[in-house]
């Protein structure tokens, strides 16, 4: 009688202790989880979205400055801008100039993916004279 | 009596026992609380450390933004200042130059400035061009040696303002007019260096290269032999050069004033809050002049 109540005994220990390093496990598995999450967060802002920033930001400063964006032309500007795009990325450039003609080149912006964007103006000049004022807005996304 | 006194062993053993297992419980427990605050801590630390990042990282990106805006802005700034102000502004090494048409018309340079204003800030919201400065006195600033050029444009002026007088050594002026001229110099001897170059058909008197005492105010007036109200006047003091056309002149002429440096200048920036560009969530603002060397 006296062996069965310490076995009884035993086991509710056995049990209490199993359930104590389940609930321990769960939390630390929890901690650890939310740990992970906010890095893999921290590395995804970070250096590779800052050079994708710069990438577009040189794009089109050469796009600009080699007379491309100047020329109007939807497939010399998208070409141009494929021949500098690093394979790893898509963009999407929207060229207006000041009588009213918009042109888009590249890719349409994807939905849920971190985008870099910006802007630069330019003039299209006929010899001395300038004939027209411009921007080209530019987005850019790893593919 | 023996099984009593088993009896009383065997329960102070198990109560011995109990409390050993106790002691090991609370340590387990303490080591474990102990193990989650310092994975709870680092992680607050991660969080803390990603949170930071990822305002530098915005404010990097908008900063970038900011930058080209701004610079390809003044790009267009300058194309528009080279085509349409009548005015060319450049270095020859150490040596400032600056020419202009005199008297200067601005009409066309406000028209084709106000043109770059309207179609910039409507497409930025961000965006503010104040033309305003830059119309009324066209004021350039050369760097590093702070040397302004400036003009009054009702008065028909233009001048040079050096902050410090010591950073130039001499002044050369060029004037192109289309019509026989006298000059009148007006100075007392000194050390400084004065040049003076006309073109025309015929002038007499004019060109000099001369030490003059900048302290005495030197005054130096070309007059049309065939119309006399046609007269520009050269004023020389340790502040400014300053070129001044009468208003009742009918002439055209050119200027070029050439500012011999000591030392190399850098930068030459157009007006001084031309470009006003805020950022205002983030916190970034940008204001200041166009460069246009």
């Amino acid at each position: 009688m006296a062996r069965g109540d310490e076995m009884k005994g035993l086991m509710k220990k056995g049990f209490v202790f199993s359930l104590d390093i389940a609930i321990a496990v769960l939390v630390t598995l929890l901690i650890m989880a939310a740990a992970h999450r906010n890095i893999v967060n921290a590395e995804k802002n970070s250096l590779p979205n800052a050079q994708m920033a710069a990438v577009g930001s040189d794009i089109a400063a050469l796009l600009d400055h080699k007379g491309v964006l100047q020329t109007l032309d939807e497939e010399k500007i998208e070409s141009g801008m494929n021949d500098l795009m690093p394979q790893n990325y898509d963009m999407l450039l929207k060229v207006a100039v000041d009588d009213g003609t918009v042109l888009y080149a590249g890719d349409s912006v994807p939905a849920e993916q971190f985008v870099s964007s910006g802007k630069r103006f330019f003039t299209i000049k006929d010899q001395a004279s300038i004939e027209h004022y411009g921007y080209a807005s530019y987005w850019i996304w790893a593919r | 009596m023996i099984m009593v006194i088993r009896m009383k062993r065997r329960m102070m053993g198990e109560r011995k026992a109990g409390i050993c297992s106790g002691r090991k419980a609370f340590m387990f427990t303490l080591g474990f609380v102990l193990v989650a605050l310092a994975i709870l801590s680092f992680t607050k630390f991660v969080f803390k450390e990603s949170d930071d990042e990822k305002t530098l990282f915005q404010q990097y990106v908008v900063m970038n933004r900011l930058d080209d805006i701004d610079r390809s802005l003044q790009d267009s700034i300058r194309d528009t200042f080279g085509a349409y102000s009548n005015t060319k502004a450049y270095f020859s090494n150490s040596t400032v130059v600056f020419e202009e048409s005199l008297p200067n018309d601005m009409d066309l340079f406000e028209s084709r400035m106000n043109r770059l204003k309207n179609f910039a800030e409507a497409n930025e919201s961000s965006l503010r061009i104040n033309i305003n400065e830059t119309i009324s006195d066209m004021q350039m600033t050369v760097y590093p040696s702070d040397l302004i050029y400036t003009h009054n444009f009702t008065n028909r002026e233009m001048m040079i303002i050096p902050k410090d007088i010591n950073d130039v050594m001499k002044y050369k002026t060029t004037i192109t007019v289309y019509e026989n001229v006298t000059c009148d110099w007006a100075f007392m001897a000194g050390d400084f260096d004065y040049e003076l170059n006309v073109i025309s058909p015929d002038n007499a008197g004019c060109d000099h290269d001369r030490l003059v005492d900048i302290g005495q105010n030197a005054t130096i007036t070309i007059l049309s032999r065939d119309e006399p109200d046609n007269r520009i006047v050269i004023y020389i003091t340790p502040a400014w050069l300053r070129i001044v056309m009468d208003s009742s002149s009918v002439f055209s002429a050119t200027a070029k004033n050439e500012v011999y440096h000591k030392d190399y200048p850098e930068s030459m920036w157009l007006g001084n809050s031309l470009i006003s560009i805020n950022f205002t969530s983030f916190g970034l603002r940008r204001e200041g002049g166009a460069r246009i060397r």
